[in-house]
């Protein structure tokens, strides 16, 4: 059994514990085919995210993981103003998904290291300038930026 | 003997035909590349052009940076901000910001209230909103790269 | 070089007045041919004749030698190296090696291993036969010498004494073939060399002290040589041979120096050669071994083995070799002292031969290293180790975080104990070293299997301090002040043993029931009410209940000191001992200890299943990364314990070189067997 389809045999039971209520759903599209996931969880407390129920579309490129590489996650785009968020393609700048990637880590790991970047972005290396400097010289401003950007995702969702 | 000689000259000759194959069937090549290379070039260029992505998907999204000169002209915010448009509240006119958000209270979520009058046009650039409308007399204040972020600037 | 006086060059030869040797021919004739032998000799005595006149030269003072002396610029020289092959000696040494040639072929057995014994008759008669001969030569060469008797001339003597050595040299030789041994040989002076040095010495009639010193050593040698062949004693040969040599030597030292230093003329040529080798193996095996015994002396003592370092003369490379050099020279006491000289200076100089025997060590010039740096591995996943690393085994790391200044004032202070030490050591002699070698021993080493048991009591028990193992308390009970309950608690410990039972609930029910009614009085039964219901009390609030109901831990702990407490109770107020309680409960002990166990696998298992490391096996632990297999590989140096073989290897592949846990760098894996 490959490592992927153990996680998935184990998930279910892991997202009904209270470590992990914060995650709407994370399942496969299809169940067939574990190379396809979809993730849909609240933003972290105390950030701008809070409150708002954000979405990540992940690839798994099946042969590779866990040990070559990790999963490809994009949140969906157009809805994520972030620092370390590509706006238009929901790319995310995360070292856990290219350089510091090590095949302990599970899917579940993943999406929380991503929750907790949404709480606090990290500056060094942004994929969004603009945002990043709003973060640097106005807080208040970046959390009604956020805040507008999820509206309006929310709202074109339904 | 004669036999000899007469081969090695046609050896000789269907070399040299076979070398100057050679040399006209590499030039050939050479110029149908660059040929293409220059054609492809061009058609990037002209699909640049075509889809420019310093404009957002919706057409006529539009941007308000407020001042008081804007805020008194125009009436209808409710109006104005209905459509895809988001207002960034500049720091001298927070208070009217804040008057604008209690009164709009649906659509607040479109009205920034900036602390720093920089921040405001890094959120000019991090929108990319079609129209950018801005009273005239902030025009000077406006960073230069502007223009590449908005498509159409709107001076009241 | 003849015929050259052309105008520039005729400044050349009168600078160099050597460069001209026309006047010198050996052989006065105008062919080519003579020209061909003609022209080497001149050119080697230009050579000689210059250095000869550089010396002169320097030493202008000193009177030149004297032309018997000095052979080496004389045509005779050459000429006499001619003309001894024709000489009687060459013809007499050819001779007598034709005889000796045939008395081994003639003599030898078939066997070779066979030893036979001759009659005495024939060997002590053929031995005296030469002894006395000898002894004819010797007498007559303190009569060359002028100290008694005629003087012979020069010549007749040598061949004389030639003459002797030569039929010296047949009995031995037959003597010992016949009966299969190895004939004794005097290395230092064989005949043929013996020949040619007397015939050179006969011919310019040298003086005694020329050849009088190299006749007395040789005749002495044979001496020796017949002599310990009438005695069989041949294996001390070497010795006497010693005894000849080393004054002998020391006397030629003494001649050399004493003598004219000055020119080339003293430097006796044929003194030189003959015993230079010797004097120098001698002075290498001397001064070899000053050195070694030099060592030996540092390191000698009491130093102690401080940091791991033993110093002790063992550990000398050369200490086996001169425990035992006969065996290793392979001496068997019938060699003569030239051949031992040369044999022991060349093994002790010579790096191979000791490579081979394992004795001297020389570094090389590379330094492989024992494994494959890390540098030449994709990654440290696929370089297996199969000991502990040795950093891993430093537990002396702390000394590097040591600052400088107290390294070396901890290390002057160490050389300062160290000279006191050795003083001390010296002052103490032999006695105080043997005492000091002796390895520490403690009372340990002598309690065995067998033997342990008496160690473990005693008859009497005041004798406490002799105990091994101090686990019983023989020491007396505390005692409370109330005394009158002592007979009562011998009466319930009797009773207790009657009503051991197997049932855990059953005996404290037995206890509490059984013990409260016949023996305790109304008095003390109210005092041990109070004193559980205190006991209680301070125990248990009903607040604490709830919490005790929630954490496992606490509870447990509760259950096992409400046994202790319990039984304690029941005993009345003498203090209860580890002892009593053992033994009367001793079953619920052993529960106690099992459930205090058996939660912790029932937590793993529980902390297992919540972590989703492993379906299958409730203990053991699965691989990280493919949560199927067990893990049984260790990463070193960060000794992370995580993966499986197979997921090692394909982390190994992908050029991993960071431990996918801690990412510190791996340099190396090892595979756990766990059992």
């Amino acid at each position: 059994m490959s490592r992927i389809v153990k996680e998935y045999m184990g998930l279910q039971k892991r997202l009904q514990t209270p470590e992990f209520s914060w995650i709407s759903f994370l399942a496969p599209v299809d169940d067939d085919d574990l190379s396809e996931w979809v993730c849909r969880f609240q933003g972290p407390s105390e950030s701008p995210f809070e409150g708002f129920e954000l979405g990540l579309n992940i690839t798994i490129d099946l042969e590779k993981y866990p040990i070559s590489g990790g999963p490809r996650v994009l949140f969906e785009p157009r809805t994520v103003a972030h620092p370390n968020v590509k706006w238009d393609t929901g790319e995310i700048c995360l070292d856990l998904l290219k350089d510091a990637w090590t095949p302990i880590y599970t899917l579940l790991d993943v999406v929380g290291a991503i929750r907790d970047l949404l709480a606090d972005p990290g500056l060094d290396s942004p994929l969004d300038l603009d945002i990043a400097q709003i973060y640097d010289a106005d807080y208040e401003a970046y959390v009604q930026i956020v805040r507008y950007r999820l509206e309006e995702a929310r709202l074109a969702r339904v | 003997m004669r036999g000899d000689k007469e081969t090695t000259n046609w050896l000789n000759k269907s070399l040299m035909k076979q070398a100057r194959q050679k040399k006209l069937s590499i030039i050939a090549v050479g110029v149908l590349s660059t040929v293409a290379v220059t054609v492809g070039y061009l058609l990037y260029l002209y699909r640049g052009q075509r889809n420019p992505n310093i404009r957002d998907v919706k057409p006529k999204s539009k941007c308000y940076v407020l001042t008081q000169d804007l805020f008194d002209k125009i009436e209808n915010w409710q109006e104005e901000l209905s459509k895809d448009s988001v207002m960034l509240v500049l720091p001298e006119v927070a208070h009217l910001g804040n008057h604008l958000k209690l009164q709009l209270s649906s659509i607040e979520h479109k009205i920034v209230i900036f602390n720093n009058s920089s921040a405001v046009w890094s959120a000019v650039r991090h929108l990319k909103k079609y129209e950018l409308v801005i009273s005239r007399d902030k025009t000077s204040d406006m960073p230069v790269d502007l223009r590449r972020y908005v498509g159409q600037i709107s001076h009241i | 070089m003849a015929n050259v006086t052309t105008p520039g060059n005729q400044s050349i030869l009168a600078e160099f007045p050597y460069l001209d040797q026309t006047s010198h021919t050996l052989i006065n004739s105008t062919s080519l041919l003579a020209q061909t032998i003609n022209v080497p000799y001149q050119t080697f005595r230009s050579f000689v004749s210059s250095i000869a006149q550089r010396y002169a030269s320097v030493h202008a003072h000193v009177e030149q030698p004297q032309v018997n002396e000095n052979f080496t610029t004389s045509p005779d020289f050459f000429w006499m190296s001619v003309t001894y092959f024709l000489s009687g000696y060459a013809a007499s040494c050819l001779f007598v090696a034709v005889i000796l040639n045939r008395l081994m072929a003639m003599s030898s057995l078939r066997s070779t291993n066979q030893q036979l014994k001759l009659a005495p008759w024939a060997k002590v008669t053929f031995h005296m036969i030469a002894l006395l001969s000898l002894g004819y030569a010797l007498i007559q060469i303190g009569a060359q010498f002028r100290f008694y008797g005629e003087e012979q001339p020069a010549g007749s003597y040598m061949s004389i004494c030639y003459g002797i050595v030569c039929l010296s040299h047949c009995i031995e030789t037959f003597i010992t073939t016949t009966a299969n041994l190895k004939p004794l040989e005097e290395s230092d002076y064989s005949l043929f060399e013996l020949s040619s040095a007397f015939y050179q010495l006969s011919k310019s009639n040298a003086t005694v002290d020329s050849y009088g010193y190299t006749c007395i050593i040789c005749l002495l040698g044979r001496f020796i040589i017949h002599f310990v062949e009438i005695f069989n004693i041949r294996h001390y040969r070497i010795i006497f041979s010693t005894l000849l040599n080393v004054p002998f030597s020391v006397y030629m030292i003494y001649l050399q120096f004493t003598s004219n230093l000055s020119g080339i003329g003293s430097f006796q040529v044929f003194r030189v050669f003959k015993n230079g080798p010797k004097i120098l193996s001698t002075s290498i095996v001397i001064l070899s071994y000053l050195c070694y015994k030099l060592s030996c002396l540092v390191r000698m003592g009491n130093f102690g083995s401080r940091f791991g370092a033993t110093s002790r003369v063992e550990e000398l490379q050369f200490y086996s070799f001169w425990q035992n050099w006969t065996t290793y020279l392979n001496l068997s006491g019938e060699e003569d002292f030239y051949s031992v000289a040369l044999k022991f200076a060349v093994f002790l100089c010579n790096p191979k031969q000791a490579r081979t025997n394992g004795i001297h060590r020389e570094f090389e010039d590379v330094t492989t290293p024992t494994s494959l740096h890390k540098s030449y591995l994709i990654s440290g996943y696929l370089n297996k180790v199969d000991a502990v690393p040795a950093q891993e085994l430093d537990f002396r790391r702390d000394l590097r975080s040591t600052s400088v200044w107290r390294l070396r004032i901890s290390w002057y202070v160490t050389m300062v104990k160290y000279l006191i030490g050795w003083f001390k050591y010296f002052w103490k002699g032999n006695k105080g070293r043997n005492i000091l070698e002796e390895p520490e021993r403690n009372f340990n080493d002598f309690v065995t299997e067998n033997n342990y048991v008496k160690f473990l009591h005693v008859k009497d028990e005041k004798d406490t301090d002799k105990f091994l193992l101090p686990e019983e308390d023989y020491t007396e009970d505390y005692v409370p002040l109330e005394t009158e309950i002592e007979d009562v608690d011998d009466e319930l410990e009797e009773y207790d043993e009657d009503e051991y039972d197997d049932n855990f609930n059953d005996v404290d029910d037995d206890f509490y029931s059984d013990t409260e009614g016949p023996i305790h009085g109304a008095g003390q039964e109210r005092r041990i009410n109070n004193r559980q219901l205190a006991m209680a009390q301070e125990l248990f609030n009903p607040e604490q209940i709830q919490e005790l109901i929630r954490s496992p831990n606490e509870m447990s702990w509760y259950l096992s000191t409400w046994a202790i407490l319990n039984y304690e109770n029941v005993t009345n107020e003498r203090m209860l001992t580890r002892r009593r309680f053992a033994r009367n409960n001793e079953l619920g002990i052993l529960r106690e200890v099992m459930s205090e166990r058996s939660p912790k696998i029932h937590e793993i298992h529980e902390h297992h299943l919540h972590d989703q490391d492993s379906d299958d096996e409730a203990v053991d632990l699965a691989c990280v990364v493919c949560k199927t297999n067990t893990r049984n590989i260790i990463l070193w140096p960060c000794k992370c314990f995580a993966l499986c073989e197979n997921c090692r290897m394909s982390l190994g592949l992908r050029g991993f070189n960071t431990c996918i846990c801690c990412r510190r760098e791996v340099s190396g894996y090892s595979k756990l067997n766990i059992v």
